[in-house]
């Protein structure tokens, strides 16, 4: 009777998995890779979050391609071809690379009409300052050059404002028109530039794999004529870091894989058990991912590679199960240790459902899939092992007792009592070491992409004068208007730090579309040289007196042509500044100024202090955003941490009493100490670490318990050591890793375990204790 | 008609343009590293259909630096190396470009270096050539075939014997710029 019931839980069990599992592969799930999609919904205002996505899409849809080589014709005949094939490709919505005729001379001619309003820098604050005369020279001068650029219009610009405004445009990037092409200026060698503008986010394999597979192709047959290329994009940061993670997590997967089949084989000296293990952490991990997508309706990938880590626990189960099997007859091996399962159950479910309490829902989403994955894991040992198990025969194994020789080794605090104190002291100082070592909370810990492509993109970037930096001012204003008088008025400060030195370059909306104001006293100015000097012009060139009139007519005529937006957005020219405009909405419009690369810390704290009182301007920096982020994740994990280990200290405490530091010193103990190492061979502490550290507590509280509750016993040991092992080959492995996060996640998991295996046995009886307690067993 | 012949008939023209080739032009040109003289500039504003006449005295210096000084009817000194335009009037500096920050304009006195010295490998690279080589006298026309030239340019007409005598720049709105040089001396 009983067994039947315990079959028909057993089977009831796996249906009920079956069934949620069918139900959350019914959903429509999303597999979210982005960082962005982890971090608390962004408490800034809706205007600072679009110039944020604005700027980003800048940098994340665009691939900037360089081809460069010694002969020039063969680098132009090489940027024709490769950009004539680009343009096939379907997840590429743009190629530039040339500039045709028509383009080049609307570029040139647009702005006319807006001669006298729209004034070069110099030539304007010469007219403030009043120096008419030597516009009017400079004119001259122009007029009678060998090498003068533009037409000479002595009628409708003689002062040659439009001609002086078009030769001295800057562009976004150091590129000239050479031949139709864009051309890199001050380069050693020819460079051309070609910009492809992707359909669709770079972050799917989808769109990588096509144009990564035709780059490949290409970059090969470039190479043989000689011809460099360099490229610049996040497509190719994407890419990289998703192959290099892929492939680690393989090449290390699969030596950790073939450790955990070798050890469980020499152990066991059977396969069956391979298979015990194996079933549980499948169910686990499976019920964890489906309530996990019922639940959030989507699964974040870090959730997945965290989440089963934590789920890889629950292995400790199976093998508290198994090995107990091997010295207990069928009936009684639940009776015997359900107390300690459920007891580490208990634990580790609460001390990961805390982070449940984090207002990150990468956290939340991390609580639920542990929790359940655990609890799943659980009831799978539980219902279904006895079942499995019910034939196996009694046979000790002979690695529990070499192992429990191995432990005997390790002295007890009661057999010396100062290690009692070395461990205190220890502690103590890890303390300190702890409370004054660095923290790492940089946005670099999250970078993925190799050394080389970082080098690459920074060359790029200098070629071109440009940077893929996040950092810009924002302005923000009533209307578009009042956004750009204030912008006008920000660079005559600015322009003052800059020619000191003191600041980057900078690009604003201003310098290509000024304020109406601004324009209206730019026509007055004009008007004036007009008045004084036009005179004088033309006698100088002994020109006719109608001519004189008509100069006069067409700046009556064309003086209030103001420059509006929406003729502005229809300029070619107008392309590469558009992203600088972020709203024109009455009531909160809103403009970028961006710098020409990173500030450094001087700098920004020197835009700071300038921008302090001014509600209006907001200094966005999202690198700095990203690492408060971490710190805040950082903060939130420790004190969850801590939190966890007080809730499991209570918790025990009602059942071991006195004794409950045995259980608890280990894991806390050996997070104390690994953290102290980490902040002495790693530059600091970071979140990852941390992570690390919960999935020490998890084993670590299970040894514990189990050890506690078995009193002490040799297969016991030998179950959380095999459980240690497989989690060490597992994860403590990933230190191999050159991926920042792999690496700190995989180095404190490393050594926290260590620690843990080591100290738990210092926290045992007395030998002679428990050999009096069970004799039969300790001889084994 | 025998297959020799309409051979050599069919080559026949391909040799005649052949026969103006830059190597000879190179041969017979100088490009004398010191060079200077003086200058008659007449240029021609189709706008208005009147011509705009200057004077002055020149010198260069091969691939270092070229004084191009107009004495009338305005006083002004331009100073154009391979990396900058400097204008000046008396002591007045009107205007100063640097070559990297002003693609146009320094490509203009890139091409402004070349014709005067005689550097026509330089200018092959943005010119087709058309002319005849006529008894130690050349006459040449240069085409650009560059989207940047094209824009400002029509065509160059140059003339000269061992070393250069007129240049006509014909830029595409129908202005051009005449400019004849005299008593030059190496």
């Amino acid at each position: 009777m009983k067994s039947r019931l315990r079959l028909l839980g057993a089977a009831f069990w796996l249906v009920a998995v079956g069934l949620i599992v069918l139900s959350a592969a019914r959903m429509d799930a999303v597999f979210d890779s982005s960082i962005m999609s982890v971090l608390p919904k962004s408490s800034q205002e809706p205007l600072v979050e679009k110039a944020i996505q604005q700027m980003s899409a800048r940098f994340s849809k665009r691939l900037l391609i360089l081809l460069s080589g010694k002969n020039d014709t063969e680098v132009k005949n090489a940027i024709v071809h490769f950009a004539n094939e680009a343009e096939q490709l379907t997840d590429v919505s743009a190629v530039r690379w040339k500039i045709n005729q028509n383009e080049l001379t609307q570029l040139h001619t647009e702005l006319f009409p807006f001669r006298f309003v729209l004034l070069d820098e110099t030539l304007r604050t010469q007219l403030r300052l009043g120096h008419f005369q030597k516009i009017k020279d400079q004119a001259l001068a122009r007029l009678f050059s060998p090498v003068a650029a533009g037409k000479a219009e002595l009628v409708r610009d003689p002062f040659a404002l439009h001609a002086t405004l078009t030769q001295n445009q800057t562009h976004d990037i150091n590129v000239q028109v050479a031949d139709s092409l864009l051309k890199v200026t001050g380069t050693d060698t020819p460079t051309y530039l070609m910009i492809l503008t992707l359909a669709e986010e770079p972050f799917s394999p989808k769109v990588q794999d096509p144009i990564l597979s035709f780059i490949a192709t290409q970059k090969e047959r470039l190479k043989a004529q000689g011809i460099q290329i360099d490229m610049s994009g996040m497509l190719l940061h994407a890419a990289a870091g998703a192959q290099q993670a892929s492939k680690e997590i393989s090449s290390i997967g699969v030596g950790s894989l073939l450790g955990i089949i070798f050890i469980m084989l020499l152990v066991f000296r059977r396969f069956k058990p391979l298979g015990l293990m194996l079933f549980p952490i499948i169910i686990g991990c499976a019920s964890a991912t489906a309530i996990t997508i019922l639940v959030f309706e989507r699964i974040h990938l870090i959730t997945l590679a965290f989440g089963a880590g934590l789920v890889g626990v629950s292995i400790d189960y199976a093998l508290h199960y198994v090995c107990e099997r091997q010295v207990t007859p069928a009936n009684n091996v639940l009776k015997k240790i359900l107390p300690g399962l459920l007891l580490g159950l208990f634990s580790s479910a609460t001390a990961y459902a805390a982070q449940a309490l984090a207002p990150f829902p990468g956290l939340q989403q991390m609580a639920v899939f542990s929790v359940v994955g655990l609890t799943a894991s659980w009831l799978t040992v539980v219902l279904w092992f006895p079942l499995l198990t019910l034939r196996d025969k009694v046979s000790p194994l002979s690695a529990a007792s070499t192992l429990y020789q191995i432990r005997g080794w390790i002295p007890s605090l009661r057999q010396k009592p100062i290690l009692k104190w070395l461990l205190l002291i220890l502690g103590l100082l890890c303390i300190y070491i702890i409370n004054t070592g660095a923290k790492l909370d940089d946005v670099r810990l999250l970078q993925t992409s190799p050394l080389s492509l970082m080098a690459q993109e920074k060359v790029v970037q200098n070629k071109l004068g440009t940077s893929s930096s996040t950092q810009f001012l924002l302005i923000k204003g009533q209307s578009l208007e009042i956004c750009l008088q204030k912008e006008e008025a920000l660079i005559v400060e600015l322009s003052g730090l800059h020619t000191q030195g003191l600041l980057p370059d900078y690009q604003g909306l201003s310098k290509q579309l000024p304020s109406l104001k601004r324009q209206q006293t730019n026509s007055e100015l004009v008007q004036q040289l007009y008045s004084q000097q036009l005179d004088g012009f033309y006698q100088q060139i002994k020109l006719a007196k109608d001519a004189r009139q008509h100069a006069h007519q067409t700046l009556q005529q064309d003086q209030s042509n103001w420059l509006l937006l929406e003729d502005w957005l229809q300029f070619e020219g107008s392309d590469a500044w558009r992203d600088l405009l972020v709203s024109q909405e009455k009531g909160s419009s809103a403009v970028i100024m961006r710098f020409s690369r990173t500030l450094s810390g001087d700098e920004k704290a020197r835009l700071t202090t300038l921008i302090n009182d001014r509600p209006d301007l907001i200094l966005v920096d999202q690198v700095q955003n990203i690492s408060d982020l971490m710190k805040n994740y950082r903060h939130h994990i420790s004190q969850l941490l801590l939190a966890a280990y007080l809730v499991v200290f209570v918790v025990l405490f009602w059942r071991y009493k006195s004794q409950v530091w045995r259980v608890v010193l280990p894991p806390i103990l050996a997070s104390l100490y690994t953290l102290a190492a980490l902040i002495l061979i790693e530059q600091g502490m970071n979140l990852f670490h941390l992570m690390a550290l919960i999935l020490v507590l998890g084993i670590g509280l299970d040894m514990g318990v189990f050890m506690a509750e078995a009193n002490n016993e040799s297969h016991t040991w030998l179950a959380v050591s095999l459980s240690s092992l497989t989690s060490l080959l597992a994860f403590g492995l990933l230190a191999l890793s050159t991926t920042p996060v792999l690496h700190h996640f995989g180095l404190a998991v490393l050594i926290g375990l260590l620690l843990v295996w080591l100290i738990t046995p210092m926290m045992r009886m007395d030998i002679t204790e428990k050999k009096r307690t069970s004799p039969a067993k300790a001889q084994i | 008609m025998n297959k020799k012949f309409l051979t050599l008939l069919l080559l026949l023209p391909l040799k005649c343009y052949a026969d103006f080739n830059l190597q000879q032009l190179t041969d017979i040109s100088q490009s004398p590293e010191i060079l200077s003289g003086q200058f008659i500039q007449e240029k021609y504003l189709a706008e208005l259909d009147i011509n705009l006449s200057s004077s002055g005295k020149f010198e260069y210096k091969k691939n270092k630096v070229i004084q191009w000084q107009t004495l009338e009817p305005i006083e002004n000194l331009l100073t154009m190396t391979p990396q900058s335009i400097i204008s000046q009037q008396g002591k007045q500096t009107l205007l100063d470009l640097q070559a990297d920050s002003n693609p146009l304009v320094s490509l203009l006195s890139e091409l402004f270096f070349s014709v005067l010295t005689a550097q026509w490998q330089d200018l092959a690279l943005y010119f087709t050539f058309t002319g005849s080589i006529d008894d130690g006298c050349w006459k040449i026309e240069l085409v650009p075939k560059d989207a940047t030239f094209t824009q400002v340019i029509n065509r160059i007409e140059l003339q000269g014997d061992s070393l250069l005598r007129q240049l006509t720049f014909y830029e595409i709105n129908g202005d051009h710029t005449e400019i004849t040089f005299i008593k030059l001396s190496q």
